[in-house]
């Protein structure tokens, strides 16, 4: 008698949580975790890539109308749009410029992962799927690190300095493998997170109104800032290690 | 009970347990982290950018692992 | 080879990191030489340029220091020369006040002796002219009182003791004085 009741209880609370919040948030979490594949000719893809290739496609663009407009017209003092593109070059170059020889291509590496990374974050903010929601995103950014570091500490060190380090403490195999994986999947847990719980906040209708604007500052803007900020700051350091 | 109901509800005890405990943990080496830091600048004002550029750098570190509990979670929920 | 994205976990697929890297790279090579590589040259050709100003500044500064130093030296060069020189006109025209001086004190030297002996030749004048008139006084007395013609002899057993008389009265004056008293005398004696 009493176990029918409480679940009679429990049945109807279900009802009436699914009707107030619409019932799609396990849908929701499900689609934002493994979302439909889309075709790339021919092939299977996730439709991160094509977040991807359009974060790209925005900042080729960008570039091309930067230098042809905007460099051109540089002036001593800077103001404005400048000011922001000499401040952005100046803090990669300054985190680059501990590595010497290396500085020339760190530095605008890690400008650019950290351009992309932040870029296409904030496209959430416009309801397209940001790219790092997907892991082979992220690995491919983590891998990128990884020939970076590997390219750079052979071209200071030369084949023998780079084996003697693992030689000498068999250990670093451990612990330089371990770095694109952990850059990749830190990369992807912060921002799929951030993205699993906008979708949730947006999948109840009754939360989709007012609450998105508060949510997707710490969700979305935060994290945009915050992994792009960490991603080129641990690839210098990382980096910097190797070339030592 | 059907073994494989078991199993499934097992399965959701086991991702709250890894998202919780790697969040307790993360919690406590932030909060740890960010008090020293507090200490530093309380006591050494003038270095303030430096700590501060630090500490995000370790704060980072310690939300690493709460990511990978929450990744750990997303895989046992998804499998 | 080529793995469906429903076996692996998380949709893990290689096809697709490849494709992300390669994306990755256009990407960088696109921002390497469209965007960072003008922006650092321009912002090093910036910072050149302040070197170079900076470098230029404290050379100029260097000369315009040393350059003030000898103006400073040839200031005070010409200071002592200056003072020098007033010294000289100082001591050239007291030399001169003094010589002036001087030829104005022997002038005066002069006309204070010729007004001397001027005056001195005018006293004897005068005073020749006042025992002439003394004389012809007292003939003209003389000869009223007596009446008479008065020859020389009678003349001068008259005049003698005034004469005497008139000598004791200029006792007091000069030996000079006395001699020039005598020459009227002898003129009335003729």
């Amino acid at each position: 008698m009493l176990t029918m009741l409480a679940s009679a209880f429990t049945d109807f609370f279900a009802e009436s949580y699914k009707e107030a919040f619409g019932g799609g948030m396990s849908e929701a979490v499900q689609e934002a975790i493994d979302p439909e594949l889309v075709d790339f000719f021919g092939l299977k893809v996730n439709p991160s890539l094509y977040s991807a290739f359009l974060g790209t496609a925005i900042i080729v663009i960008a570039c091309v109308i930067i230098r042809i407009f905007v460099i051109p017209r540089f002036k001593k003092q800077p103001k404005g749009l400048q000011l922001l593109l000499e401040g952005l070059v100046g803090y990669f170059d300054k985190t680059a410029s501990p590595l010497k020889r290396q500085a020339s291509f760190v530095g605008p590496y890690i400008a650019t992962a950290a351009i992309f990374i932040c870029l296409t974050t904030l496209m959430e903010l416009l309801g397209i799927r940001p790219a790092f929601a997907s892991i082979n995103t992220c690995l491919a950014f983590g891998l990128s690190t990884f020939f970076v570091i590997n390219y750079c500490g052979l071209r200071e060190n030369g084949l023998f300095g780079r084996a003697k380090r693992y030689l000498g403490n068999p250990i670093n195999i451990i612990t330089d493998l371990a770095v694109p994986l952990s850059l990749s999947f830190r990369l992807f847990g912060a921002i799929m997170s951030g993205f699993i719980i906008v979708e949730l906040v947006y999948s109840v209708i009754y939360l989709s109104f007012v609450v998105p604007a508060a949510v997707s500052v710490i969700t979305t803007i935060f994290h945009a800032l915050i992994q792009s900020f960490l991603f080129a700051t641990l690839s210098a350091i990382f980096i910097g290690e190797a070339v030592e | 009970m059907n073994l494989m109901l078991l199993a499934g509800e097992l399965s959701s005890l086991g991702a709250a347990l890894a998202i919780g405990l790697t969040g307790l943990g993360a919690a406590l080496g932030m909060g740890l982290s960010i008090s020293k830091a507090l200490d530093g600048i309380a006591r050494q004002p003038e270095a303030d950018n430096k700590i501060r550029s630090t500490l995000i750098l370790g704060l980072a570190f310690c939300e690493t692992l709460a990511i990978y509990g929450l990744l750990v979670a997303i895989l046992i929920m998804t499998m | 080879m080529i793995m469906s994205a429903a076996d692996m976990p998380l949709g893990l697929n290689v096809i697709e990191i490849l494709l992300h890297i390669f994306n990755f790279i256009i990407l960088i090579v696109a921002v390497r030489f469209l965007l960072y590589k003008p922006i650092k040259k321009f912002m090093d050709k910036r910072a050149q340029g302040y070197a170079d100003e900076e470098a230029d500044y404290a050379r100029k500064k260097e000369e315009a220091e040393k350059m003030k130093a000898e103006a400073e030296d040839k200031i005070r060069e010409a200071e002592v020369k200056a003072a020098r020189i007033e010294d000289d006109a100082n001591a050239n025209a007291v030399k001169e006040a003094d010589a002036i001086l001087e030829n104005a004190r022997k002038d005066a030297k002069d006309i204070v002796a010729r007004a001397e002996a001027d005056m001195a030749a005018k006293e004897v004048r005068e005073r020749a002219a006042l025992s002439r008139e003394v004389t012809s006084l007292a003939l003209t007395m003389s000869s009223k009182i007596l009446e008479r013609e008065v020859n020389a002899d009678d003349n001068e057993a008259v005049i003698a003791p005034l004469i005497e008389q008139f000598r004791a009265v200029h006792a007091g004056d000069a030996d000079s004085d006395t001699t020039k008293a005598a020459a009227p005398e002898k003129k009335k004696k003729k």
